[in-house]
């Protein structure tokens, strides 16, 4: 190996993207010229120097404050193309609908719940079920409840609005929800579940009792 | 068959979110700040980066090493908002003055040497920085991930969405740049 190739390698030398031949010929001839020896312990140094340039550290606090910002900024986007619809839905007093149906989830364009309410306690915790009927696998599904002002999700304190992603299968699945009730009257819960630009939307009805209220609820089950 | 969906779920993936990121964050402040060049803007960056990868953060999970991936949206946002703020005929006229007063050299942090090895160091540092800038900006971007961050080729054409043949030829004409820049120079 003359100069000339020798310092045509002297970049991917440096960076290790040499074969483990083409490195024992570089060094071969390192060890026998002064001249490319320094040109190439120059490059080492001046790589080191860049290596070694300084970074300021971000204000304290940054990591966990800017992780926390991504999250609830992440929980308020709404689809663009549900937006419209919702605050429509909102003003129709959250009857269940369907836009322009998620395809097959059910036969029926819009899905009646079951006429009973779902009583509550105050204070009581209750795992209200509800079975969402997917026609096929919905990866990636958004899932969206929003509470009335009496209901407060467990482990959700004054949260009127949790969402979250998830993978439905197809057929039946249980969506889970621990609730807890701080005040009486007759409320509703929503659930949204969106999937690309299709989405659904159910109410929940709920009456919430001082007390006395009729027990054995807890694995009811309301049909999406 | 049934699947539950509990709220447990909601938890883990939120946690999940912050376990995952939070290795992260400062090598991703650390790759903003040498693009940006101010502490500040670094932050601003690395937060857009997060609130756009929060909705991905499934396919996050699923990635065995994440860091190139989160550079990747680090690098397109910032080019995005650099091709933004170009448009604007304000940030063009502030632009033309950051030869002079460059922040990345007033925002390099103190050591605990001696006073003569701060000032050689600084001065050796600040022409790195110049010889840096001087380069255009293609060979700027991939020196600062390459040379100073430390990223492989193979995960820049990743990237960069760039060859790495092309990669390589840019690189070594930056290197001839840098070396010529810096010949006087001791490290
Ligand atoms: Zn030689």
């Amino acid at each position: 190996m003359n100069c000339k190739q020798a310092l045509e390698y002297r970049d991917d030398y440096i960076d290790g993207y040499l074969s483990q031949e083409e490195k024992v010929a570089v060094r071969e001839h390192l060890n026998n010229c002064p001249h490319c020896h320094a040109a190439f312990k120059r490059d080492e140094e001046m790589l080191q120097a860049l290596r070694a340039l300084p970074v300021p550290a971000p204000s304290p606090g940054f990591i966990s404050h800017s992780l926390q910002h991504a999250q609830s900024a992440g929980r308020r986007r709404i689809p663009k193309s549900l937006a419209p619809l919702l605050s429509a839905a909102m003003a129709a007093c959250l009857v269940l609908w369907l836009v322009s149906g998620l395809p097959r989830m059910h036969d029926q364009q819009a899905q009646e719940l079951p006429s009973a309410q779902v009583i509550i306690k105050i204070d009581e915790e209750k795992i209200v079920n509800v079975v969402v009927n997917a026609p096929r696998d919905l990866a990636d599904a958004h899932v969206t409840i929003e509470l009335p002002e009496q209901l407060e999700m467990v482990g959700f304190p004054g949260k009127r609005e949790i969402e979250w992603k998830t993978d439905l299968r197809k057929g039946k699945n249980l969506l889970s929800l621990p609730l807890v009730a701080k005040r009486t009257g007759n409320v509703e819960v929503v659930a949204r579940i969106d999937h690309e630009n299709k989405s659904k939307l159910l109410k929940l009805a709920m009456k919430i009792h001082n007390s006395h209220a009729r027990e054995n609820l807890h694995d009811d089950k309301y049909m999406v | 068959m049934e699947k539950v969906i509990s709220l447990i779920q909601y938890f883990s993936q939120t946690s999940d979110f912050e376990k995952i990121l939070h290795p992260y964050i400062l090598k991703l402040h650390r790759v903003a700040f040498r693009l940006c060049g101010s502490v500040s803007d670094a932050e601003d960056l690395v937060q857009d980066v997060l609130v756009k990868v929060y909705p991905k953060r499934q396919t996050l999970a699923s990635l065995e090493n994440p860091g190139p991936w989160l550079v990747k949206v680090l690098y397109r946002t910032f080019i995005d908002q650099r091709r933004r703020m170009s448009r604007s005929p304000l940030h063009l006229l502030l632009n033309s003055h950051d030869e002079e007063n460059n922040p990345v050299l007033d925002s390099l942090p103190c050591s605990n040497r001696g006073p003569e090895e701060i000032s050689e160091n600084n001065q050796v540092r600040e022409k790195l920085m110049r010889a840096i800038n001087s380069l255009n900006l293609d060979q700027k971007h991939l020196c600062i991930l390459h040379d100073v961050e430390g990223y492989t080729l193979n995960e820049l054409e990743e990237i960069l969405n760039t060859p790495i043949g092309t990669l390589k030829s840019r690189l070594h004409r930056a290197r001839a740049s840098l070396r010529k820049i810096l010949q006087h120079e001791t490290f």
